[in-house]
């Protein structure tokens, strides 16, 4: 009965120094570590829209709207009394103070058969989000306006796009 | 489990040993026997560098971030190009470990199935992890580097995570 008793302590004893003073492994901890940030999120108002204004054509030139929204024709279009013009806006969200590009295609705008084609602009070509996650920007752009296209109103489209540099 | 019947075995033949000297009969022989023993420096791991994932946008779908033991990332599912954005100072890197030990001696490492990195209210789990060796460690120590590959959930949560796993080397 005392013989067990000893062996049965003997191996409590060495158990535990085998389990943790062992030289022939070793382990150790790591850290990981991954950031997820908001994704950019580009909006466009509805009511916002690149307007190239009300103008005569003439033997045909440009009108130009700058990213602030001032208007201007060249050659030999005109801007009729009471026209107006404004740039294009977008709003912006995402992860805050973090930088990103603007891109912006052109397109065309168009009335039954007749496509007038126009580049666009953007205020930036980089830009940052602000402390709260949120920026925005606005679009001019130059219309190319030919002296054979009819009276009308013209509409189209063009892209946007926002990239985390 | 082991460990204890290896204890239990030596526990007994401590008792067992003198037994046979004790009764020994008839007068005595003396024999000399020769002892050796190479005591070998003991194996050690030590993480030297944390595994980065880096900076990412939240997906719109489920997707994969991976970083080799070159620290290389490669993307798969939702987080294609949600990598690709400015990376600060917490950019992606391999996880990087110093194994010391008797020099020429073998080794073999055990890498965790699964750990998890979290934050607030949010985890992500890391599978798939790989190791490396690394070149111009001193003699008797090897740098190794552990990649692996995160989840990462359609609506994961915003924010930083961080968490641990385990690695262990082993002599042969």
């Amino acid at each position: 009965m005392k013989k067990i008793i000893l062996a049965s302590i003997l191996v409590l004893a060495t158990a535990t120094p085998a389990l943790a003073g062992s030289g022939n492994t070793s382990t150790a901890t790591g850290t990981a570590t991954a950031t997820i940030v908001a994704p950019i999120v580009l909006t466009h108002p509805a009511a916002a829209s690149l307007n190239f204004g009300r103008f005569t054509t003439g033997t045909g030139g440009t009108v130009t709207v700058t990213a602030a929204g001032v208007g201007s024709v060249g050659s030999d279009v005109t801007f009729v009394p009471g026209s107006s013009n404004s740039a294009d806006q977008f709003t912006v969200a995402g992860d805050a103070s973090r930088s990103f590009s603007i891109s912006t295609t052109g397109g065309n705008i168009t009335s039954g058969a007749t496509n007038l084609a126009f580049t666009t602009t953007a205020s930036a070509g980089t830009s940052a989000l602000g402390t709260t996650g949120t920026a925005s920007f606005t679009v001019g752009g130059t219309l190319t306006v030919t002296g054979t296209a009819p009276a009308g109103s013209y509409t189209g489209t063009y892209s946007a796009t926002v990239t985390y540099n | 489990m082991t460990l204890r019947l290896r204890s239990l075995l030596t526990a007994f033949a401590v008792l067992a040993a003198p037994l046979p000297a004790l009764a020994a009969p008839g007068g005595s022989a003396t024999m000399t026997g020769t002892a050796s023993a190479t005591i070998i420096t003991p194996i050690s791991i030590v993480a030297t560098a944390p595994l980065r994932f880096g900076v990412m946008a939240r997906p719109t779908a489920a997707g994969t971030v991976t970083v080799s033991t070159a620290g290389t990332v490669t993307t798969g599912g939702g987080m294609v190009g949600n990598t690709a954005i400015a990376q600060g100072s917490s950019g992606p890197q391999a996880g990087k470990f110093r194994v010391s030990g008797e020099p020429g001696r073998q080794f073999f490492v055990t890498l965790p199935l699964a750990a998890t990195v979290s934050r607030s209210g949010a985890s992500m789990t890391i599978t798939f992890f790989t190791v490396g060796a690394l070149t111009g460690a001193p003699s008797g120590s090897l740098d190794i580097a552990v990649g692996g590959t995160l989840a990462v959930g359609a609506a994961q949560t915003v924010g930083t995570y961080t968490g641990t796993y385990q690695i262990t080397a082993s002599y042969n």
